[in-house]
């Protein structure tokens, strides 16, 4: 059977555009002070604490590599069950479909959860598996 | 741990950046004297000036200042699950005190991380 459209909230971050699940994309905050964390790699901006629960701040371009010269204003929650995520985001697009199930773009790294090219009005996203995403980051990634 | 509380701890900075120890896992808080472990590699930041050091088991850990807050029953809140295995899964907590959020760790797995990254 195939897929039908699935409602995903696109935002743009280092020039290029992702989508989440709508059903995940828990609120769009403010960008607050971040508190440094130790250890952390370069795409891990820092953490917020944000309704009594710390969050990370994943720079989605810093984590799959791509040059950033953007400074973020934004960021938009996603929750899973497992837990929250903050991305960086430069501008919030709005809700697109997203049909059926774009390939992976990696073999691995965190391209290995993102989706693409999904076509969605303002071009084309890159859509972000968040369960799978979460999963990576806390394996220390 | 969401319900966790930590009685005491210690406040460094170091650069801009902040965390904090509990009062009970350090030994003491000494000059830096000797061979010490910078905890701006932690973070990536050099220290400033003499600084001051945490002892854990005849180890120093060097910071640039340190603060003592002596409350009880401090709440910490949980790391969040993708920061559990970052630096090394050096991370137990943050506590929310003088109007900011700090990393709470352990001292045994900061130095443990430091020493990874002086390999």
């Amino acid at each position: 059977m195939a897929e039908g459209p699935r409602g995903h909230l696109v935002f743009a971050c280092g020039g290029s555009l992702y989508a989440v699940p709508a059903e995940r994309a828990s609120e769009v905050v403010n960008l607050p002070p971040l508190t440094r964390v130790p250890g952390a790699a370069p795409h891990l901006l820092g953490v917020f604490a944000h309704r009594g629960e710390v969050l990370p701040v994943i720079d989605l371009a810093r984590l799959i590599g791509k040059p950033v010269d953007e400074v973020f204003k934004r960021v938009v929650l996603v929750r899973v069950p497992r837990g929250t995520m903050a991305f960086t985001a430069t501008r919030v697009i709005g809700v697109s479909p997203i049909v059926g199930a774009p390939p992976r773009l990696g073999e691995a790294g965190a391209l290995a959860f993102m989706h693409g090219p999904a076509k969605v009005p303002a071009g084309d996203c890159a859509a972000i598996e968040p369960e799978g995403l979460l999963e990576y980051l806390s394996r220390g990634r | 741990m969401g319900n966790d509380v930590v009685d005491g701890v210690v406040l460094c900075r170091v650069g801009a950046a902040r965390l904090a120890v509990a009062c009970h896992e350090i030994d003491a808080i000494a000059p830096v004297e000797g061979k010490s472990w910078d905890v701006g590699l932690a973070f990536g930041v050099d220290g400033t000036g003499e600084g001051r050091a945490l002892q854990w088991r005849g180890q120093l850990l060097k910071v640039d200042s340190v603060d003592v807050l002596a409350t009880p029953g401090l709440a910490v809140l949980p790391v969040p699950t993708a920061l559990r295995s970052v630096g090394d899964g050096v991370l137990t907590g943050f506590i929310e005190v003088l109007g900011a959020l700090w990393p709470l760790v352990s001292p045994a797995l900061l130095l443990a991380h430091l020493e990874r990254r002086a390999e």
